[in-house]
C-alpha cells in the first residue's frame, strides 16, 4: 500500500479526497515513531484521564499547514482495543421468523484507528454498530468498551457510559432542533453537568470550521453543516470511541467529503477512534481498515483500503453471498 | 376518503380516547345533572301521590302559594257537614306541622336543611285514586299521648328501636316532648321520604301540640265513593265550606306541589348545569388542542392526500368525520358515566339530608338528546378550526414534511384575542365605574367572559415573559435539562398556551371565588362585630324556626337584661311576595344597629311597616303612605312609618319590617327565628352563658352563640358554599390536567426521534423524566399564574359591584392564592407522570430510527 492513486474515477471526488489525504500528511504525528508514547492522549479505559494540556498539543499543530507531504504511511502500530466484541450474536424474532442478524462476531476496534464496517443490506452491519455502541442488547456474546463489559451494565450506567465514552453520528436527525449549534455540540458535556474544556472546544470548532455558525439553529444550517455539528458534538466530550452510522448517507458528495475529511483528521490529529458503518466505497476509502460483513459474520477485511479494492471486494462479496444463499435455498428445498 | 379517515382514526385510538375523555367528563356532568333532576322528580311524585286525598279541604290561598303556608282552623262542624255530602265515602280532619324535629339518641336533630320535618295526625284512609295513604310499615299506629310513629329512615338514623322513647322538639308551647316509638309509617308506596322526617301522632296529641289543644283541624282528607267523579265531588264539598276554605282535587294539589318542588330542583339543575358548561368549555380547549396536534403530526399524510388529488373540502371533512366519531363515542360514554355522576350527586345530597331514596334511574329522552347534542356540538365546533387548518396544508408539504409545525400565532388570532380582551375589559370597567349602567353585574359578567376568552387567545403572547422568566430559573437550577424543558415548552407557544388556557379558566374562577368568599367572610365578620348589639344570639340551622318558649325562658335567666325576637314571616307586601321580618315594636335597633333615614321608630306599632331605602326609592314608598300587607292569606292595609337608612357596610336587618303583633293578628305561626339576648351590665358572662345554654339543652336545633361564635358560624357557612363550588370547579381543573397529560403525551410521540437521540448521547432516564416534568410545570404555572391574575381582577370587579350588598372590604386571601400556585406545580408534576414514564420507556434504538 503506497500513495493513494488519484487516477481513476471521478476526478472531482478524488481531487478532494487527495486533499484530505494531503491534510492527513500534515499531521504532527511522526509516522515513524509510534505516536502513542509521545502523545499523551492515551486513555486506557478512562476518558476523564485526558488532561487539557495534552489535548492542547494537537490543537496547535494543524495551524502549520506547510509541512512536507507525509511519506507513504506505515501501518500504524495497533494499540489496545477501544471497543471489542466476542462471539457477538443477535437474533431477532422466534421460530420460523428467526433472523440471525449477528452470528458470532468477534472484532476489535483498535484505538486511534478509523474502521469502516461494510456489507450488503441485511448483513448485520448496523446491528453490529448498535450492539457495540451499547444501543442494543446482544442475544449472546460480549461487548467491551475500553475495559468495561457492557452486557453487565444497568441502563443508568450504560447511559453514563454512552455519555462519557461514546460519541454518535447518525445518518440524519443528529441535532436537537431547539438548541443552537453551540448548545448541540456541548450537549453531552452539559447533560453530565460539566463544563466543556474550552481549549479543546475551540480546537474542535476550528477544525470543523463552524466558528461563525455557532449561534444558528439546526434549521438554519445546511445538511453538511449539520453533520459537522454532529461530528463536533461527538468529539467534544473526548469519547473513547465514535460510532458513525452512514454519516454521509444523506449528503451530497461535496458535503460528504468534508465530513469524511474531518473524521479522518480527527483520527490522525487527535488520535480519535472511529467506527463507521457505510455502504459507500468512497467513504470506506477514507478509513484505515474495512471490515466486511455478510449474513451476520465477518467475511473479509481490508487494511489501508482504496476505493477500487473496496468495490472489488464488495462485488465479490455480493456474488459469494448470492451463491451461498442460492445454495442454502437449494439444499433447504 | 372516508375509509382513509376511518383507518387513521383507528390508528390513533389512544390519543383520541384521551381527548374524548374531556367530552366524556363534560357530557357526564350534563347527563348526570339531568338524571338527578329526574330522580328527584320521581321521588317527590311518589311522595306527593300518597299524601293527598281525593278531595282536600284547605285554607283558601294555600293552593296559589304553597310556600306561604296559610293555616285556618277547621271546626268539627265543618267536618260533619262534609261527611254529609253525597259521594263522600269518608272524611277526616288532618293536622300538619312542618317544624317538628325528631331528636336522635345522640341528642342531634335528625332533620337537615331543605326537606321539611313533618308532624301530623294519623289518618287511616286511602290517598287519591284509592292508592294507599299513610301506611303503618311496622308496629302500630299511635293512639294516645306519649306515642309516636316515625318514618323508617329516621328510625334507623335515630339509633332507637321500636318501643324506645325518643325526644321530639316542636315550635309550639310544648317545646320538647318524649314519646314512645310504637311504629313506623310512610305515605303510599314510597320507599323514602325524600329527606323529610315524619312524626305521626294520634289526632288528640296533634291538636294539643299544633293547635293549642283546640278541637279543630288544619285540613280535611276526603275520600270519594268508588266511581264518584272527583271534580264534581270537589265542587259539592266546596259548597258546604265556609268562605275562607276551598276544596281541591288530589290531582290538582299534587300538580301544584310538584310545580313548587320543580322550581326548587330546577335551581339545583341549573346550578349543576352551569358547572357542566364550564367543564365543557374547558374540555373544548383540550379537543381543539388535540386536533391541532394530530393535524400537525399528520400534515404529511394530509398533504399526500392533497397531492393524490383530494380536495380541500375532502380533507376538512375527513378531520371533521373523526371529530364526529369522537363526539359520538364521548357522548355515549358520557351519558353512561352520567348515571354514575347522578348516583354520586345522590349520595352527596343524602349526606346533607336530601334523600331521594330508591327512585330508579331513568334516561329520559331529554337527557339522551341533550347529552348527544352537547357532546357532538362541542366536539365538532372545537375541531372546526384545526380541520380548516388541515385543509390548507399545501400538497408540497408531502415532500417537505414540516409545513405545519413551524406555524405560530397568526395575526388574525392576535387581533381577535385583542379585540375580545379589549371589549371584555371595557365592559368590565363600564360595570365597575359607570354607575348609570343598567345592570352592572351583567356588564361585569359579560366583560369577564370576553376578557377570559381574549386572554386565552392571547396567552401565547402573554405567557412569553413568564416562560422566559421560568426558563432563566430552570437554567440556573436544572442546567441543560431545564433549558431543554423550557425550549420544548416554547417550541409551539400556541399549543402550550392552549393547554395552559384550560387550566387558566379553572383557576380564574377558583381565584375569583376565593377572593369573593374571603371578602364575604371578612365583611360579614366586620359587619357583625360592628353592628350586632346583642351579646348572645339563639338561632336554628339556616334560621329554622323554634318555639317562642326559648325566648321566654331566656328572658327569665338571671343576668339577662332583655330579649328581642326576630321572626321571618312569609307573605306579600304591596302585592309582591316577600319574607317579612317581624320584630317587637320597640326592637327596631336592638338586635343590630340601624337607623331610619325618614320617619320615626316610635311610630312602629301594630299595622305599620318600615321599608328599606332601596325599596322605598324603587317603588316610591313615602312615610305616611298606606300599602297592602298579606300574611296567612289575609290582607290588611299598613302604614309606612319609616324608611331604614342604607348602611354602607350592609348591616341592618334589611327587608320589610313589621311588628310581631301585626303578624300574630293575621295568624302567622308564633315561631321565632332568632332571639337576641342582652346581658345586664355587671352580670357574669360565663354564668349567663351557661344558663342560656341550659334553656336550649333539649332543643338541639337551636344553638346559642356569642358575637364571635355567630360571626364564625356565618363564615363557616360561606366556607361550605365555597367548598361546594371548589368541588364543582374541580371538574374543570381535572379536565385541564388531562389536557396537560394529553399535550405532553402527544409531544412525546412527536419528539420520539429527538428523545432517542438525547438518550443515545447520554441523557439518563431520570433526566428525561425531569425534562418532561419541568415542561409540564411550565404549562401548569403558565395557566395558573394567568388564571390567578385574572381571577384577582374578576374577584375585585365582583367585590366592587357587590359593595352595596355588604361586601365592603376587598380581602385577598394571599396565602390561599400562593397555595394555588404551589398546587399548580404539583399538578404539573402529576400530569407529567405518565407521559414521562412513556418517554423513559422508549427503546433508544427504536426511537432514533422512527420515521
Amino acid at each position: 500500500m503506497s500513495v493513494r492513486p488519484a487516477t481513476v474515477g471521478c476526478m472531482g471526488l478524488f481531487q478532494r479526497r487527495s486533499q484530505g489525504r494531503h491534510a492527513r500528511g500534515n499531521t504532527p504525528v511522526d509516522p515513524v515513531v509510534p505516536p502513542r508514547p509521545v502523545n499523551p492522549r492515551e486513555r486506557a479505559g478512562d476518558a476523564q484521564a485526558v488532561d487539557a494540556k495534552a489535548v492542547a498539543t494537537p490543537a496547535t499543530q494543524p495551524a502549520q499547514p506547510a509541512q512536507p507531504a507525509r511519506p507513504p504511511r506505515q501501518p500504524r502500530p495497533i494499540g489496545p482495543a477501544a471497543a471489542a466484541t466476542r462471539d457477538l450474536t443477535k437474533i431477532y424474532g422466534q421460530g420460523d421468523a428467526e433472523v440471525r442478524a449477528l452470528d458470532g462476531v468477534s472484532i476489535d476496534f483498535e484505538q486511534g484507528r478509523f474502521t469502516a464496517v461494510m456489507g450488503p443490506s441485511g448483513s448485520g452491519k448496523s446491528t453490529l454498530m448498535h450492539c457495540a455502541a451499547g444501543l442494543d442488547a446482544p442475544t449472546a456474546g460480549e461487548v467491551r468498551i475500553g475495559d468495561v463489559e457492557i452486557g453487565a451494565l444497568k441502563d443508568k450506567d450504560l447511559t453514563e457510559l454512552r455519555r462519557d465514552r461514546v460519541g454518535f453520528i447518525f445518518q440524519a436527525f443528529n441535532l436537537i432542533p431547539t438548541l443552537t449549534a453551540h448548545e448541540n455540540i456541548t450537549l453531552p458535556v452539559a447533560i453530565a453537568g460539566r463544563q466543556p474544556d474550552q481549549e479543546w472546544y475551540d480546537t474542535v470548532i476550528d477544525t470543523v470550521g463552524l466558528r461563525d455558525r455557532l449561534e444558528h439553529k439546526p434549521s438554519e444550517l445546511s445538511g453538511g453543516q449539520q453533520q459537522r455539528v454532529a461530528c463536533a458534538r461527538a468529539l467534544v466530550s473526548k469519547p473513547q470511541i465514535i460510532f458513525a452510522d452512514e454519516p454521509t448517507g444523506n449528503l451530497d458528495s461535496t458535503s460528504g467529503a468534508e465530513v469524511l475529511g474531518f473524521l479522518r483528521r480527527s483520527v490522525d490529529e487527535f488520535e480519535q477512534t472511529i467506527v463507521m458503518v457505510t455502504h459507500d466505497a468512497v467513504a470506506a476509502s477514507y478509513t484505515d481498515r474495512v471490515v466486511f460483513l455478510a449474513d451476520g459474520q465477518i467475511v473479509d477485511e481490508l487494511l489501508e483500503p482504496t476505493r477500487e479494492e473496496v468495490l472489488r471486494t464488495m462485488a465479490h462479496l455480493d456474488e459469494t453471498v448470492r451463491a451461498r444463499r442460492v445454495g442454502a435455498t437449494a439444499t433447504g428445498v | 376518503m372516508l375509509r382513509a379517515s376511518w383507518k387513521s382514526l383507528l390508528g390513533r385510538k389512544l390519543r383520541l380516547l384521551m381527548s374524548a375523555f374531556a367530552i366524556v367528563l363534560g357530557v357526564a356532568f350534563v347527563s348526570g345533572s339531568l338524571i338527578f333532576t329526574d330522580m328527584i322528580g320521581t321521588a317527590f311524585n311518589g311522595i306527593m301521590n300518597g299524601s293527598v286525598a281525593d278531595v282536600n279541604v284547605q285554607a283558601k290561598g294555600s293552593g296559589d302559594n304553597v310556600e306561604t303556608s296559610v293555616v285556618r282552623e277547621i271546626s268539627p262542624e265543618v267536618l260533619a257537614k262534609v261527611r254529609e255530602v253525597p259521594g263522600v265515602q269518608s272524611a277526616y280532619g288532618s293536622i300538619t306541622d312542618q317544624t317538628t324535629y325528631l331528636i336522635g339518641k345522640d341528642g342531634k336533630v335528625l332533620a337537615s336543611q331543605g326537606p321539611p320535618s313533618l308532624g301530623m295526625n294519623v289518618i287511616d284512609a286511602p290517598a287519591f285514586g284509592h292508592q294507599p295513604g299513610l301506611v303503618i310499615k311496622s308496629g302500630r299506629a299511635p293512639t294516645a299521648w306519649g306515642e309516636v310513629a316515625i318514618d323508617p329512615g329516621s328510625l334507623t338514623r335515630s339509633g332507637y328501636q321500636l318501643g324506645d322513647t325518643m325526644k321530639i322538639a316542636t315550635t309550639g308551647k310544648e317545646a320538647t316532648i318524649s314519646a314512645k316509638i310504637v311504629g313506623t309509617a310512610l305515605y303510599g308506596s314510597q320507599a323514602s321520604t325524600g329527606g323529610a322526617t315524619y312524626a305521626v301522632f294520634d289526632t288528640k296529641t296533634a291538636q294539643r301540640l299544633f293547635l293549642g289543644g283546640k278541637d279543630a283541624y288544619m285540613g280535611l282528607w276526603v275520600t270519594a265513593d268508588q266511581g264518584q267523579d272527583v271534580d264534581q265531588l270537589a265542587t259539592a264539598v266546596g259548597q258546604v265550606l265556609p268562605s275562607d276554605l276551598e276544596a281541591v282535587t288530589g290531582e290538582k294539589l299534587a300538580d301544584e306541589i310538584n310545580k313548587v318542588v320543580g322550581q326548587a330542583t330546577g335551581f339545583i339543575t341549573i346550578f349543576l348545569l352551569v358547572f357542566a358548561g364550564i367543564a365543557l368549555v374547558v374540555g373544548s380547549f383540550l379537543i381543539v388542542n388535540t386536533f391541532s396536534i394530530l393535524v400537525a403530526q399528520r400534515s404529511r399524510e394530509l398533504a399526500l392526500f392533497r397531492a393524490l388529488g383530494a380536495s380541500r373540502a375532502q380533507v376538512r371533512r375527513s378531520v371533521l368525520f373523526e371529530a364526529l366519531v369522537m363526539g359520538l363515542v364521548g357522548s355515549t360514554l358520557g351519558l353512561l358515566a352520567g348515571v354514575g355522576i347522578a348516583l354520586a350527586i345522590t349520595a352527596i345530597f343524602k349526606q346533607i339530608g336530601l334523600d331521594v331514596g330508591g327512585a330508579g334511574i331513568s334516561l329520559a329522552p331529554r337527557t339522551i338528546l341533550a347529552s348527544y347534542l352537547v357532546g357532538l356540538l362541542v366536539t365538532m365546533a372545537a375541531a372546526y378550526f384545526p380541520a380548516r387548518r388541515a385543509s390548507s396544508v399545501p400538497p408540497v408539504a408531502a415532500m417537505t414534511g414540516d409545513a405545519m409545525t413551524g406555524k405560530n400565532e397568526t395575526g388574525r388570532r392576535v387581533a381577535l384575542g385583542s379585540v375580545l380582551a379589549a371589549l371584555g375589559f371595557a365592559a368590565l370597567l363600564t360595570g365597575l365605574f359607570w354607575s348609570g349602567a343598567a345592570n352592572r353585574v351583567t356588564w361585569i359578567g359579560l366583560g369577564a367572559l370576553g376578557a377570559l376568552l381574549g386572554v386565552a387567545a392571547l396567552s401565547p403572547l402573554l405567557g412569553r415573559p413568564l416562560t422566559w422568566a421560568l426558563g432563566r430559573f430552570y437554567r440556573k437550577a436544572f442546567g441543560t435539562v431545564g433549558q431543554l424543558a423550557e425550549l420544548n415548552a416554547d417550541r409551539n407557544p400556541r399549543r402550550t398556551a392552549a393547554t395552559a388556557s384550560a387550566l387558566m379558566i379553572g383557576l380564574t374562577l377558583v381565584t375569583a371565588m376565593a377572593v369573593l368568599g374571603n371578602t364575604a367572610k371578612v365583611s360579614t365578620h366586620d359587619a357583625i362585630s360592628k353592628n350586632l348589639r346583642a351579646d348572645y344570639l339563639a338561632s336554628g340551622v339556616s334560621y329554622a324556626g323554634f318555639s317562642t318558649t326559648v325566648g321566654d325562658e331566656m328572658a327569665k335567666v338571671p343576668g339577662v337584661a332583655s330579649v328581642h325576637r326576630l321572626r321571618f314571616v312569609q307573605g306579600a307586601f304591596d302585592g309582591q311576595r316577600a319574607t317579612l321580618r317581624a320584630i317587637d315594636p320597640g326592637g327596631f335597633d336592638k338586635i343590630v344597629a340601624q337607623q331610619l333615614q325618614a320617619g320615626s321608630a316610635a311610630d312602629f306599632t301594630k299595622d305599620t311597616v318600615i321599608v328599606d331605602a332601596q325599596e322605598a326609592t324603587d317603588k316610591g314608598y313615602a312615610v305616611g303612605s298606606t300599602q297592602q300587607l298579606t300574611v296567612n292569606g289575609r290582607t290588611v292595609p299598613v302604614k309606612v312609618v319609616g324608611i331604614s337608612a342604607k348602611s354602607e357596610d350592609g348591616g341592618g336587618i334589611g327587608g320589610t319590617l313589621i311588628t310581631t303583633d301585626t303578624a300574630a293578628a293575621l295568624g302567622a305561626p308564633a315561631v321565632d327565628n332568632l332571639v337576641a339576648v342582652d346581658r345586664a351590665s355587671g352580670a357574669d358572662p360565663a354564668a349567663v352563658r351557661s344558663a342560656l345554654d341550659a334553656t336550649v339543652k333539649n332543643l338541639p336545633m337551636v344553638t346559642v352563640t356569642d358575637q364571635q361564635e355567630y360571626a364564625d358560624q356565618q363564615a363557616a357557612g360561606i366556607d361550605q358554599l365555597l367548598a361546594l363550588i371548589y368541588g364543582l370547579l374541580g371538574l374543570a381543573i381535572v379536565i385541564a390536567i388531562l389536557g396537560i397529560v394529553n399535550t405532553l403525551a402527544l409531544s412525546v410521540i412527536e419528539r420520539t426521534r429527538e428523545i432517542g437521540l438525547l438518550r443515545a448521547i447520554g441523557l439518563g432516564r431520570g433526566q428525561l423524566r425531569r425534562m418532561i416534568r419541568l415542561e409540564s410545570v411550565i404549562i401548569a404555572l403558565l395557566g395558573s399564574v394567568l388564571g390567578v391574575l385574572l381571577g384577582l381582577l374578576f374577584g375585585f370587579a365582583l367585590q366592587r359591584s357587590l359593595a352595596d350588598q355588604g361586601l365592603t372590604a376587598l380581602a385577598i386571601p394571599w396565602a390561599q392564592l400562593a397555595a394555588f400556585l404551589v398546587l399548580a406545580v404539583i399538578v404539573g408534576i402529576l400530569a407529567a407522570l405518565w407521559p414521562a414514564m412513556r418517554a423513559a420507556r422508549l427503546d433508544v434504538l427504536r426511537a432514533i430510527t422512527t420515521e
